[in-house]
């Protein structure tokens, strides 16, 4: 398999860059490198962000361009966001102008979406049932019933039993079973981490 | 068992076979039944042909048809079969003068045509092999035989005329003779018989002639010119005698002795004393297939069309039995399967051919059962939200017990004194802003009452527009008026950080450095509240936000190993707080404080004694809340009721199992 050279400087860069970041939280006079390479991150992330941007615009600029009649989407994500761009950029990013846009637009669009993800998710507990019916549907659907009930406060009823058995899962089980994900991650972030330092995994291409 | 390699394929067959079984080539020659006349049995009867003419009376011709046992009455009965020969004989003996003036030489065949017939007679492939029996020469030879037959017994034998080269004498019995070339070297028949006792003239003797020029005699043989001399008696073997002052082998004497009367006699006189000769035999016409069978003539130029010598004309054809008894086998074009294959190739040719085609779309109906649930869900859940805004106000009764995260998180807000700043990281999208708003608004009221400095900063695109958000919400809630101004502001905004993780070290590390500005672009730090803020630990406290678990771990990871007793306060969702719990139970803990939801924020305000944002959404939540149980445990249950009895269909009528 044929290799290509700038993949051999891409990994020295890598490597040598990860390993002084790395040798720099047990390594005292390597702090100041350390401290270096991450500001370069920094200011790295923010040109791809501004690259991603240039990017969602031409994307969809040409996608407009080609199909006249159906980039009604790309029309309006442009026009949305020339706009935005336009307000932001004459009265600021925290002007009247601009909080009303974010307050009457794109928070309302987007809670709409989770409001509607919310009876989904209702109507697909209900459905569940349909679908398959096993013991680990009636343990899902049970815990789903007894994490709700023990939120709910009803006047005149009383619901400590609940109210107990919820925070004995919420405080037990769910916490044991969140313990193993993060030490799941924990390892997998450190393998991740020796896999790039080695090269082994290159997702910068190569 | 023994076996037998095919000469053309070379592959083997067994010794009994007589037809190769995969060229169908002959293993074994063909063999002349002597008791069928015909030859081989089963074929029709046809007069054979011979070498000879049938006007010719050749040896044996006659007696071609007659079985073997018959040969020597025939050659008895028969005067055309021993004619030719007597005929001969009597010819010669007529001349015997004269042939007794020929040298021997001229009788025999040449040095070169001799040592021909011993190259021949080694490689025996194209001669016909017969062995030696009574009616042989003298010696067994069938030259010898052939020119006894000639010379009768005034055969002068003499030496090799070369030396080394054996003479007739010396020849192996088994000598084989060309057929060809022995009919080629005995002289024609003479056109007239002159008879018996009538002396050959010179003329006559012609042949002889010839046949002395054939040779390439170098001396001159004439029998008028040629002496006694002719055989230098110097040049004879010590074994040779004279006769009449010539020296003659013994055995010639012996011969010369005995009376041609007597020899005739004992061909003659005695057929059946002994069966038919090798040699006549052999003389007579090959059991050819030509011969046996009666052949057209135009057959002999058609070019063979099948076996090892297809291509090649006036091939002698095959026998019958392959070349005409055999039909190729009918191979069907069709595969032999079974019905049931047949069915499922036919089933997978048509989902092939049906994948390049267009299918329609099924009917899409307007109405269906499954939308109206939909929709009867969702109109349920909404009138669950909407009347206890207006109505039903008993709902707002908030639970009595606070969790100790969250009486943990007021706490740590209580601690902070008038004009401390406090880093605040709201990490949550506009969508969670209705749950996350309500949850943060509990805590953002605490500090304002303690006259906190807030400092928002947000790795999210959409945080500082988020920050302004909650804030002016917060102003809402109470009396208190938080502004950002470039003097007395409240405040400060330092906006987007970049970079995500390393953002979020970079700026624990060094605050300062990692963003000097504000939106306003002013100077961040100039505020006479962050003059003493140089690291993170300056902060009086540090408020996580965020709605996504990846997010406040993100934090609580790159923040905590810097912080050196800050208190870490985190301000989730309902759905992150099962995996942030584990930061607050651990030891040292990693996160001091967790507020989680809209639950969280009416613990946390009524921990505080405040009524907040949550404690407004509480009744909507609350009735929300039930209406979503009811209809999970109502259409559960409908749902597993409908499956069961379907399922007891299916086991009774063979419908589908569940």
């Amino acid at each position: 398999m044929k290799s290509n050279p700038v993949v051999y400087i891409l990994v020295a860069i890598t490597l040598t860059s990860g390993s002084l970041v790395l040798l720099g939280y047990f390594i005292p006079p390597l702090a100041g490198p350390k401290n270096i390479l991450l500001e370069w991150a920094v200011i790295f992330s923010a040109v791809l962000l501004m690259v991603g941007v240039v990017s969602l615009i031409q994307t969809h600029w040409q996608r407009l361009v080609d199909n006249p009649g159906q980039g009604t989407h790309s029309l309006v994500l442009l026009i949305s966001f020339f706009l935005t761009l336009l307000v932001a950029a004459l009265s600021g990013p925290l002007s009247d102008w601009s909080m009303w846009l974010y307050n009457n637009l794109m928070v309302p669009i987007e809670s709409s979406l989770l409001g509607i993800l919310a009876v989904f998710l209702v109507y697909a507990c209900a459905r569940m049932f349909n679908q398959r019916m096993n013991f680990y549907t009636l343990l899902f659907i049970g815990t789903i019933l007894v994490a709700l009930a023990g939120s709910l406060s009803i006047p005149g009823v009383d619901l400590a039993l609940v109210k107990d058995v919820h925070d004995w899962i919420s405080g037990a089980w769910a916490v044991a079973g969140a313990r193993g994900i993060l030490l799941g991650v924990a390892l997998g972030t450190v393998a991740t981490g020796l896999r790039v330092l080695l090269g082994a995994d290159r997702p910068y291409g190569g | 068992m023994a076996v037998i390699l095919c000469p053309f394929c070379a592959r083997e067959n067994d010794d009994e076979r007589e037809i190769c079984q995969y060229c169908q080539a002959r293993l074994k020659p063909i063999q002349i039944d002597s008791e069928s006349p015909g030859g081989i049995p089963g074929l029709p009867q046809v007069p054979a042909q011979g070498v000879f003419d049938e006007n010719e009376s050749g040896p044996g011709l006659t007696d071609r048809q007659q079985p073997p046992a018959e040969i020597p009455a025939k050659h008895a009965s028969e005067p055309e079969s021993s004619d030719w020969l007597a005929g001969f004989r009597g010819q010669i003996s007529t001349q015997d003068l004269s042939a007794r003036e020929l040298p021997i030489e001229n009788s025999q065949p040449p040095a070169s045509k001799r040592s021909d017939l011993d190259a021949q007679a080694d490689e025996g492939s194209d001669f016909l092999d017969f062995p030696v029996d009574a009616g042989m020469g003298m010696d067994g030879s069938t030259d010898s035989l052939l020119l006894s037959r000639i010379f009768g017994d005034d055969l002068p034998a003499g030496p090799s005329s070369q030396a080394g080269e054996p003479g007739f004498q010396d020849r192996p019995h088994n000598f084989p003779i060309d057929q060809a070339e022995f009919a080629g070297e005995i002289p024609a028949e003479p056109a007239q018989d002159p008879g018996p006792g009538k002396p050959a003239g010179a003329d006559e003797l012609s042949w002889l002639r010839d046949l002395q020029s054939q040779f390439h005699e170098p001396e001159d043989l004439s029998a008028g010119e040629q002496e006694e001399g002719w055989l230098d008696a110097g040049q004879l073997d010590p074994g040779y005698s004279t006769v009449d002052g010539e020296r003659l082998p013994d055995w010639v004497e012996e011969i010369s002795a005995r009376p041609l009367d007597g020899e005739k006699s004992s061909i003659t006189a005695d057929p059946a004393s002994t069966d038919l000769p090798a040699w006549l035999d052999s003389i007579r016409s090959p059991a050819t297939p030509q011969n046996i069978l009666d052949i057209p003539p135009d057959f002999r130029g058609q070019v063979e069309i099948a076996g090892p010598l297809a291509g090649l004309q006036g091939i002698l054809p095959a026998e019958p039995e392959i070349s005409l008894g055999r039909k190729g086998a009918a191979y069907s074009e069709t595969l032999p399967v079974s019905e049931a294959h047949r069915l499922q190739a036919e089933i997978f040719n048509q989902v092939i051919q049906s994948e390049g085609k267009n299918r329609p779309l099924p009917d899409r109906y307007l109405v269906t059962s499954q939308k109206i649930m939909r929709l009867a869900i969702a109109c349920i859940i909404f009138l669950a939200v909407l009347v206890p805004v207006f109505s039903l106000q008993y709902l707002e009764l908030v639970p009595a017990i606070t969790p100790g995260e969250v009486l943990a998180a007021s706490q740590i807000v209580n601690s902070i004194g008038n004009a401390a700043p406090v880093l605040i990281a709201v990490e949550y999208d506009p969508g969670f802003s209705g749950e996350m708003d309500a949850a943060l608004a509990a805590v953002m009221d605490h500090l304002m009452i303690q006259g906190a400095f807030l400092v928002f900063i947000s790795t999210n695109s959409s945080g500082p527009m988020q920050a302004e958000r909650i804030l002016e919400l917060s102003n809402q809630v109470g009396t208190h008026q938080y502004a950002s101004g470039a003097d007395g502001s409240d405040y400060l905004n330092l906006g987007f950080i970049s970079g995500g993780m390393a953002g979020v070290r970079n700026f624990a590390q060094n605050p300062r450095a990692a963003s000097a500005l504000d939106l306003t672009t002013s100077p961040a730090w100039d505020h006479p509240a962050l003059v003493n803020v140089a690291a993170i630990n300056d902060f009086s406290a540090i408020i996580v936000a965020s709605e996504s678990y990846e997010k406040a771990r993100l934090w609580i990871e790159q923040v905590t190993p810097i912080l050196q007793g800050t208190p870490l306060v985190v301000v989730s969702s309902a759905q992150s707080a099962p995996l942030l719990r584990p930061y607050y139970d651990a030891s040292p803990q990693q996160v001091q404080g967790l507020v989680s939801g809209v639950i969280g924020s009416v613990h946390y305000a009524q921990a505080i004694g405040r009524r907040g944002i949550a404690h407004i959404y509480w009744p909507s939540f609350n009735s929300g809340l039930l209406a979503a149980l009811i209809l999970i445990v109502v259409g559960g249950g409908a749902n597993a009721m409908m499956t069961l009895v379907s399922a007891q269909d299916g086991r009774r009528k063979g419908g589908k199992q569940v």
